[in-house]
């Protein structure tokens, strides 16, 4: 019943758009009310994992629900996993693990019952659902704790839960919303590595939204950045970073004032402080080895020394227009 | 292969197509309350009349001198009218958190993004505390009358009173129904059970004071309207054959009930929905 | 020190919060960090004075906190709990709460318009706090602690529900005021936030201090674990062969085209590579970075599981 197969190829019961992105969106508009939460919104997300990004009203969570089926949108198509949402939102579903960001748990049961009660309500059968419920809360760390009540958990643990109940039913698609919320930060480490690895090696598309930029940046290959209801920029985060100019990141320990005074001799510019991570410009086609020659010479050690590249909040706050 | 995959594994078993949630939410919810001792204490003290009920029948049946305890219709009327305390307070035990509970740990988000309608949702709750009610008003009732027939050797009695069986059955839908719409209505309004839970018993005890008053000062009977027990009361009287003529008319009370039938599914319309679901 | 414990202790019944705690906080911005339950919250809640210490004794500025309301006014405490008069607007709340703290009607309400303004919510300040969105909520705490102007504020979890660009700004924030002279005590999980704003941190776990100061120093005293540097060089083979020579590594391995060493001696194999990458001899070295000179690699190391 179980398989370690990945290759999902024998799904004769989809629409044959398979073969295209796991979520498509075309001129899809959202309205709450008169507020419009959505507007004309297209864009392809990939196979993967895939960060969603934007400020707090951006239209994060309307998206989200709009893809459950939840939200029926003003215009527009959505298919998820080749279905329409519009036409069949529970098969959608049925395939598709929410883990949403605050505390969410059914009263009065224990982990196991928890878990394999979501299970149930996916649609597997009672046995399949209570031994997926086990291998699932073992998966996620919670194997010692699957016997407790959940209302006793800590932060951390209640976090694992709702990813448990949302892997149960073994999901093409995952949405995460902020799954690293209060957890400390050795918990935080460990989510993300979870999150990385049902992403890289379980062929589950991820869609994580979060305003942690590097937890993002840890655990997605792609971004799409929402603001005020449409799509500001996407991509893969590589691209999108785009490569790095002249400038490096540098640390020197030692005679710190003599090294400064030895880079301005050598006419290069600098930013920040000595004895921090500065930022150093060297002209074209000059390689980092004049830095270590300079540090040798004048009573210095390089610490650490690093092309700049750009880094995801830079990508965000340009997708926004705004000064970082 | 020697060593096996430890990790995470997918599923290719069976996903049904068929819609089973609202039975999978009701059997947790009857479960779940099966689990708890007082609870079990409950239903077990509300089969109490039902034991009394049947050493009547046992001595009506039997002993030639006490004939007087014989069963008429009227028994089984009684009967079902005594059992209302007891579903008072299972209503209250078994329904004021079926969905006060959820809204509490806001576990309509976990729910509403499984494959399942909020119409399953409310079905499974309403099913959860109608299980219980039946078992305390119609399944009684009607193994009453069938000790009946077992002592009495024959089933002159239930040929001889053909409505019994549509009587019994009917009064006992119309009383769960109205109890198990009305409380789950009131629990989807409130994250606290016991909110709900006084709210509930305040309609019930405000509606049959307030009749009480009030017909005895204005001596008209149209105040029964007021307490929803009070018009169920007048629809059970009419269906066992026993409508008072000075009681406010069977249509009317019946139109009434509907009313607050229709308040209730409105308020779970509103309460239950989908826009909750995503912070 | 602007917060002095003495052998402080807490105990709630058998649950023990603090635990012998002794530390002096200076000047400035310090980062306050512990997994879930190490008593960062017990911490804060008994230098703002709203518990009272078991043993031991806290002094802020100085003089002993608890039933001294007197030093109040001088405290900022942004909690972490999200908990308000939903009916009231922004500039109603933080307004009463700066009367709260002594200020007149007038002078509160310009007190409460100038927080409202640093934190970017002037222009929501009369709508309802009921309305407000999450990363608004969070905002409106931070306005409350700073607008009486106290001089040390405490934070707990301030950044939490901020959008990216919110987060930066706040963090900006609390550098300024960490410049203009005030002091500022952070609890949060998000290490480099914290690293962001500063290099002084205060490590509490299982009710107990494991380490204060700069992050750094902190690192360098770690001796049993050695600095990991990860080197990307034009020839990783070559390099290794030359770094072999010396005995300032105790281990040497190849990972996606780096080169990463453990050396005991930082400073001993940190001259010796530099002297290697000027001369060129083993190829063009083109980065060196330390993945653990830094706080998420100090936590991990100190906080024993």
């Amino acid at each position: 019943m179980n398989t370690d197969r990945s290759d999902r190829s024998d799904r004769s019961d989809r629409s044959d758009r398979w073969d295209r992105s796991p979520v498509v969106l075309e001129n899809v508009s959202v309205n709450y009310g008169k507020h419009h939460a959505l507007r004309d919104v297209t864009v392809e997300i990939p196979a993967g994992a895939v960060g969603l990004l934007g400020p707090n009203g951006a239209g994060k969570s309307t998206l989200i629900k709009a893809l459950l089926g939840l939200l029926p949108p003003a215009s527009g198509r959505m298919h998820v996993l080749g279905y329409d949402v519009n036409k069949a939102p529970r098969a959608v579903r049925a395939r598709v693990g929410y883990m949403p960001e605050n505390d969410a748990h059914i009263p009065g049961m224990n982990a196991v019952s928890f878990v394999a009660y979501c299970g149930e309500l996916a649609g597997l059968p009672r046995a399949d659902a209570m031994q997926r419920a086990h291998e699932v809360l073992f998966h996620v760390g919670l194997g010692e704790a699957r016997y407790r009540n959940v209302e006793t958990y800590s932060a951390g643990m209640k976090q694992r839960i709702k990813l448990a109940q949302a892997l149960v039913h073994d999901p093409d698609l995952l949405f995460l919303d902020e799954p690293t919320n209060g957890m400390d930060p050795k918990g935080r480490d460990e989510m993300l590595a979870l999150v990385r690895d049902i992403a890289t090696t379980k062929a589950i598309t991820l869609i994580l939204s979060s305003h942690l930029l590097p937890d993002v940046e840890f655990a997605c290959d792609h971004v799409v950045v929402l603001h005020k209801g449409a799509v500001a920029t996407q991509g893969p985060i590589k691209t999108l970073k785009g490569t790095s100019g002249r400038v490096f990141e540098l640390r020197v320990k030692g005679d710190e004032a003599r090294f400064a005074e030895a880079l301005r001799a050598e006419g290069l510019e600098s930013h920040g402080e000595i004895g921090e991570v500065m930022r150093v410009f060297m002209p074209e086609h000059q390689p980092p080895q004049l830095l270590f020659q300079l540090a040798a010479r004048h009573g210095a050690q390089v610490r650490h020394l690093r092309p700049s590249v750009p880094s995801l909040e830079d990508v965000f706050a340009r997708a926004l227009g705004e000064e970082m | 292969m020697p060593i096996h995959d430890q990790g995470y594994r997918h599923y290719a078993g069976e996903r049904a197509l068929r819609r089973r949630a609202w039975w999978v939410i009701a059997r947790a919810g009857i479960m779940e309350r099966l689990r708890e001792r007082r609870f079990l204490g409950l239903l077990l003290f509300s089969w109490s009349l039902f034991l009394m009920r049947a050493v009547q029948l046992y001595l009506g049946t039997t002993i030639a001198q006490a004939s007087f305890l014989a069963p008429t219709e009227e028994t089984f009327h009684q009967f079902l009218n005594q059992q209302r305390i007891f579903v008072f307070f299972i209503t209250i035990y078994a329904g004021a958190g079926l969905i006060a509970n959820d809204r509490q740990s806001n576990a309509l988000q976990i729910y509403l993004s499984k494959p399942i309608t909020r119409h399953e949702y409310i079905a499974g709750k309403l099913l959860t505390l109608a299980a219980f009610l039946v078992a305390v008003t119609w399944l009684p009732a009607m193994l009453l009358l069938l000790l009946q027939v077992l002592f009495s050797g024959g089933v002159e009695f239930v040929s001889g009173h053909p409505r019994l069986i549509p009587a019994i059955t009917l009064a006992s839908f119309l009383q769960v129904s109205l109890a198990v719409m009305t409380m789950v209505a009131l629990s989807s309004l409130s994250r606290s059970r016991r909110f709900v839970s006084m709210l509930y018993a305040g309609i019930v005890f405000f509606g049959a004071a307030l009749d009480g008053v009030l017909r005895i000062s204005t001596g008209n009977p149209a105040w029964a309207l007021v307490s929803p027990q009070n018009t169920l009361a007048v629809v059970t009287d009419a269906v066992f054959g026993n409508a008072s003529p000075s009681a406010v008319p069977v249509s009317v009370a019946l139109v009434a009930l509907g009313v607050l039938l229709g308040i209730s599914i409105f308020i779970l319309e509103r309460r239950v929905r989908a826009v909750e679901v995503v912070g | 020190m602007i917060v002095a414990t003495d052998h402080l202790s807490k105990w709630y019944g058998h649950v023990s919060g603090l635990n012998d705690v002794t530390v002096a906080l200076p000047d400035g911005i310090t980062g306050l960090l512990g997994p879930n339950g190490a008593g960062k919250s017990t911490f804060m809640k008994v230098v703002t004075g709203q518990l009272r210490p078991s043993a031991g004794t806290v002094r802020v500025f100085g003089e002993p906190i608890w039933g001294n309301p007197s030093q109040y006014q001088r405290l900022g405490f942004c909690p972490e709990q999200d908990a308000f008069y939903e009916h009231m607007t922004g500039l109603e709340w933080v307004a009463a709460l700066a009367r709260l703290h002594g200020m007149e009607e007038a002078s509160a309400v310009a007190a409460a318009r100038r927080a409202l303004e640093k934190v970017d919510l002037l222009d929501v300040a009369d709508r309802k706090i009921g309305a407000y969105s999450r990363g608004m909520r969070q905002r409106v705490k931070l306005a409350q602690a700073i607008a009486h102007d106290p001089q040390l504020l405490i934070l707990d979890e301030p950044l939490s529900g901020m959008d990216p660009i919110m987060r930066r700004r706040t963090i900006r924030l609390i550098k300024e005021w960490g410049g203009a002279g005030k002091s500022v005590v952070v609890s949060s999980h998000i290490l480099h936030e914290i690293e962001a704003m500063t290099a002084n941190i205060v490590l509490i776990h299982n009710g107990r201090i494991v380490a204060e100061g700069d992050v750094h120093q902190i690192r360098a005293l770690i001796d049993e674990h050695p600095h990991r540097v990860s080197i990307r060089a034009g020839d990783p083979r070559a390099l290794a062969r030359r770094l072999f020579v010396d005995d300032d590594i105790t281990s040497l391995r190849f990972e996606d085209g780096a080169v990463i060493v453990e050396t005991p001696r930082p400073d001993a194999f940190y001259s010796r590579l530099t002297e290697i990458a000027a001369s060129g001899e083993a190829g063009a070295i083109e980065e060196v970075t330390s993945p653990d000179d830094n706080l998420q690699a100090v936590f991990n190391y100190l906080v024993k599981p």
